[in-house]
């Protein structure tokens, strides 16, 4: 196979980098993939480790699991939905985390969702996206609104 | 000279004739004393009329069941000729004079309407006072020919005194209802233009008389059946006037027919004592009200929406061609509601009226209405279970029915004092529709201003192409290679990603958007040069979150290259009209200007066309992406310019679920596509041949996009095969750059070494292939880059492998000594239990036979 080299630009100079963490928001993207849904959340690693009863500087699948089971509910159709921690991805500053919600049903009527990640952190809020049933529908949740009910018609 | 001249006379003459032959004739019949008990059709008492011909309305038209006038006939026909609430005009009961100052529905057709129409007023007006000085009356308010009856009633229908169009008093001999009709058949017959009548009969108003032998049906006995008969005769009366119209006429008229208030109470066989005419309950104010005709689309359909006798004032307007935002002052045009459902915005209704020098007040949501007067006496009532309102909720009122008590009561202080901010019309000093934090006025300043560079890269930016089969492929790490800058902490960082196209791409005859439906971003647009992924639809939902639900609006999103208010300061675009999203990378939305420069100095201002165009990318479809300038169909290398232009006018938004104000560029939606404005089609794209040098040598393609110096710069949409993998939801490459050299792992022979990656050159003195010879293209992915994980590891015996992919696989688990222990086959999902014996394992997932990988299971 012919592998071909169009072009290399290796500039190293070094930049002001801003190394503020503060995050206004965590995403959960709530996503049907291939035969499964499911939930992928982006989130600011310092703060986790702040607000987020992390026992460690490093943020742990034990962790997280036990904090996401204890902060957020997710039910479609009536079904309660635990979250499986799959993979804890780290970048330099964001988070993210890929967890298995459920086998894709077909036709998903209503989703409800409680959400309180994070949100002893001022100005938190967490954005819900729903990329299920060929639509895509998302919410802000803050303090004063923690969930979320959606019915699809 | 003279030629010219002709042509133009001959332009406007047509202009003229077909503007008017677009315009509906329409015909308001408006029936003195007549409530929804004593019409059919709308489900109230059984002791009707026969009325064939508003029957035949109904079974052509649109019946309003939910309609409210006021209890009695002076104000609401003040509400329909000026388009107000009694409270607004001062009309709240009979015979108060309707002032001129209120602009009236006449005088708006003459100065708004773009149709020159002929109008008329034949009947009873009501709206002058008593007095015979006030004759005038009509013609102060705009009425360009009256004729009919100037007081509220006749003494007699056989002998009464009309005011003819000379201003003069005549005395007529013949029933009211027939001469009224003959008049209105006289004058329609007369018009030679598009026309506008209102036909105002006195009939079935007290007193109550016989009318014509062969006019009626049922026999007049008592006050009820004679009322009964004079409806009957006014129908038969209707009846002669449309069938005097030719077929050409009618079909271009549209019919409002609708009552002013309330059977009366001599006549009232439905309603309790008292709560008939003049009466602020439903038997004073609920009015049958039918339209039909021209302009309707919704044949024999009920509309139970809130609407009142008001609204007529702004249907008309808008019928007459007037253009309105929702409606005018107090009144809502029901116009749309004529062709489709769900069109009627208020949801709350008002009504008022004075009695015995004491205002008197009604709202009402879809269940329960609320009276009032100045005395601050309060009656609630549920009309949808007690239309009659026989049982007076207050005093032992719900939770619920408290908090909708309150809030009408608001609404009804807002209504009187002001304009209601929930009643779908631009009134009051909204500068669009319900916009009461009059945030539509507020002046969008179009800036194109980007954030100056502020920031040099700190990694190295890499654009890493090759071809496997038919696909060209990118490697890159969407890093800049151009002084930048950020807001906040986002800061660029290297963002790994693999993208592929069409090698030979071709147009497919569709087109592609960037968005959902919705509106939501959902596609990258391609790649540039250096890596860095073109996006130029904003990905982050940022605007019109809805207060209760939290959910966001998508229709509508900030335009990132007019860095225009609010949107300026979310969106940030850098000196390169890009940004960072989190944990998404650095990306283009708009013209580039940075990189551009750093490849041809100058470009971005050059006045005229270079010598040779300049690519900067590929779009996801497999086409080359131009910036500013390319060739023509014949060849010649010009700049290109969108088609594209600002709307002009006001947003129908009502600043609160979708936004207001006048089309700035703010929003995306404010720009539309014109064919043929300029250079480029839809996509920002043209079909004209092009041959570049790329990568692969000598290259010819039959449509190129370009990004152009107006929006959209970047196109928003594709069309030819657009690739999955510019998918902006697809992960990135799940690996580190361990040696900082811009490869991840899986690109990298040597991740520990900085000078062993793909751009290096191999040293023929070494034995150490530095540039990674032709090995590269074979990715070693990790399984879960390629979507497979599994749950959970270690495990105590059951454990799941969970696929992201559509397609089918296999999972063998082998035991550390090669012994293959299971294997399934399987979609999504598949369950591994009761491996009872604690250990190592070995589990290979197969694709197609191909193994994609092996990982290590432990079972404790």
């Amino acid at each position: 196979m012919r592998i071909l080299i169009f072009a290399c630009f290796a500039l190293l100079n070094i930049t002001n980098i801003n190394n503020l963490h503060e995050s206004i928001s965590a995403t959960f993207n709530v996503i049907k993939r291939g035969h499964v849904v499911m939930l992928e959340i982006d989130f600011d690693e310092e703060n986790f480790i702040k607000f987020g009863e992390s026992k460690s500087l490093h943020i742990s699948k034990e962790d997280f699991s036990k904090y996401l089971h204890e902060t957020t509910s997710w039910e479609f159709d009536g079904k309660k939905l635990i979250p499986q921690v799959l993979e804890i991805k780290r970048g330099e500053h964001h988070t993210k985390v890929i967890c298995y919600l459920s086998k894709y049903k077909e036709n998903i009527k209503s989703v409800k969702i409680k959400n309180e990640f994070l949100l002893n952190v001022k100005s938190h809020s967490n954005i819900i996206k729903l990329d299920i049933n060929n639509t895509f529908k998302d919410y802000r949740l803050y303090k004063d609104r923690r969930g979320i009910e959606v019915e699809f018609n | 000279m003279r030629i010219l001249k002709t042509i133009l006379i001959l332009f406007f003459f047509s202009f003229t004739c077909f503007s008017q032959q677009q315009s509906p004739n329409i015909l308001l019949i408006i029936a003195d004393d007549m409530g929804i008990d004593s019409t059919p059709g709308f489900g109230i008492n059984s002791d009707l009329p026969i009325t064939p011909t508003l029957d035949s309305f109904r079974e052509k038209g649109l019946s309003f069941t939910n309609c409210w006038a006021a209890p009695q006939c002076s104000p609401t026909r003040a509400a329909i000729m000026s388009g107000k609430y009694g409270i607004k005009t001062g009309v709240m009961r009979p015979p108060l004079i309707l002032d001129t100052s209120h602009t009236s529905l006449f005088t708006k057709i003459k100065e708004q309407s773009i149709t020159d129409y002929s109008m008329g007023l034949i009947g009873k007006w009501h709206i002058g006072g008593n007095d015979t000085s006030n004759y005038s009356h009509p013609k102060d308010s705009g009425v360009p020919y009256y004729e009919g009856l100037f007081t509220s009633q006749v003494d007699d229908y056989y002998d009464w005194t009309k005011v003819n169009f000379d201003g003069n008093e005549e005395q007529i001999k013949e029933y009211a209802t027939t001469h009224l009709t003959n008049s209105a058949i006289s004058w329609i017959d007369n018009q030679t233009k598009p026309w506008f009548l209102w036909l105002a009969h006195v009939a079935p108003h007290a007193p109550f008389q016989t009318p014509p032998e062969g006019t009626y049906t049922t026999v007049p006995a008592s006050n009820r059946t004679t009322y009964l008969s004079m409806i009957e005769s006014m129908d038969y009366e209707i009846n002669r006037l449309i069938e005097s119209m030719d077929v050409e006429t009618l079909e271009n008229t549209v019919i409002i027919f609708i009552g002013d208030n309330g059977t009366p109470g001599q006549a009232n066989n439905y309603w309790p004592t008292g709560h008939a005419k003049s009466s602020i309950y439903e038997g004073g104010i609920r009015v049958p009200l039918i339209i039909t005709g021209k302009s309707v689309e919704r044949v024999n359909e009920l509309e139970a929406s809130l609407v009142q006798a008001t609204d007529l004032h702004a249907t008309i307007l808008e019928l007459a061609g007037v253009q309105l935002l929702g409606g005018t002052d107090n009144s809502l045009s029901l116009k749309p509601a004529l062709s489709f459902e769900n069109k009627v915005s208020k949801k709350i209704n008002y009504t008022d009226y004075e009695s015995d020098n004491t205002q008197f007040w009604a709202t009402r949501n879809v269940t329960y209405k609320l009276i009032e007067d100045e005395n601050g006496n309060e009656e609630f009532y549920n009309i949808i279970t007690d239309i009659k309102e026989e049982t007076n909720l207050i005093g032992s009122l719900t939770t619920e029915q408290e908090t909708i008590k309150t809030m009408l009561q608001q609404e009804a202080q807002t209504i009187r004092k002001d304009w209601s901010c929930n009643d779908g019309i631009k009134n009051g000093t909204e500068t669009t529709i319900d916009d009461c934090n009059n945030t539509c006025s507020d002046v969008d300043v179009l800036s194109n201003d980007t954030i100056d560079c502020c920031g040099t890269p700190s990694n190295p930016s890499v654009y890493y192409e090759f071809v496997e089969e038919t696909e060209r492929v990118v490697y890159s790490n969407n890093y800049p290679n151009h002084n930048f800058c950020f807001v906040a902490d986002r800061t660029p960082e290297p963002y790994y990603r693999v993208y592929r196209f069409d090698l030979e791409p071709k147009l497919t005859g569709e087109v592609t958007s960037l968005t959902r439906t919705n509106g939501r971003p959902v596609n990258f647009f391609g790649i540039a040069l250096n890596g860095v992924y073109m996006m130029p639809a904003p990905a982050t939902p940022f605007i019109f979150e809805d207060v209760s639900t939290g959910e966001y609006n998508w229709e509508w999103v900030f335009e990132p290259t007019t860095n225009i208010g609010d949107g300026k300061d979310f969106v940030g675009l850098d000196c390169a009209s890009a940004h960072v999203n989190p944990n998404s990378g650095y990306h283009y939305h708009g013209n580039m200007f940075e990189y551009v420069e750093e490849l041809e100095q100058g470009i971005s201002t050059l006045n005229s066309p270079p010598a040779e165009v300049l690519q900067v990318g590929w779009a996801s479809d497999g086409f080359p992406i131009l910036y500013r300038f390319g060739p023509d169909k014949e060849g010649n290398i010009k700049e290109m310019f969108p088609s594209f232009q600002l709307k002009s006018g006001l947003r129908t938004g009502d600043g609160i679920s979708a936004p207001c104000g006048s089309y700035s560029g703010k929003y995306t939606n404010d720009f539309g596509y014109i064919a043929g404005k300029g250079d480029l089609d839809e996509c920002n794209g043209i079909e004209a041949s092009i041959t570049l040098t790329t990568a692969q040598g000598e290259e010819t393609f039959e449509y190129y996009y370009v990004v152009t110096q107006d929006f959209p710069q970047i196109s928003r949409c594709m069309k030819g095969n657009f690739n999955d993998s510019f998918i902006s939801g697809a992960d990135s490459l799940n690996d580190v750059d361990a040696d900082r050299d811009g490869f991840v792992k899986a690109y990298d022979c040597d991740d520990a070494n900085a000078n062993i990656n793909p751009f290096a050159t191999d040293d023929p003195l070494t034995s150490v292939d530095e540039s990674c010879g032709a090995t590269l293209s074979a990715q070693s992915l990790e399984l879960k880059d390629l979507g497979y994980y599994i749950n959970s590891n270690p495990n105590d015996g059951n454990f799941s492998i969970i696929s992201t992919n559509l397609e089918k696989y296999k999972v063998q688990l082998f035991s550390i000594t090669g012994q293959l222990i299971l294997e399934k086959l399987g979609t999504g999902v598949l369950d591994i239990n009761n491996i009872t014996n604690g250990g190592i394992y070995i589990l290979s997932i197969i694709r197609e036979g191909n193994i994609l990988g092996t990982i290590k299971i432990i079972v404790k």
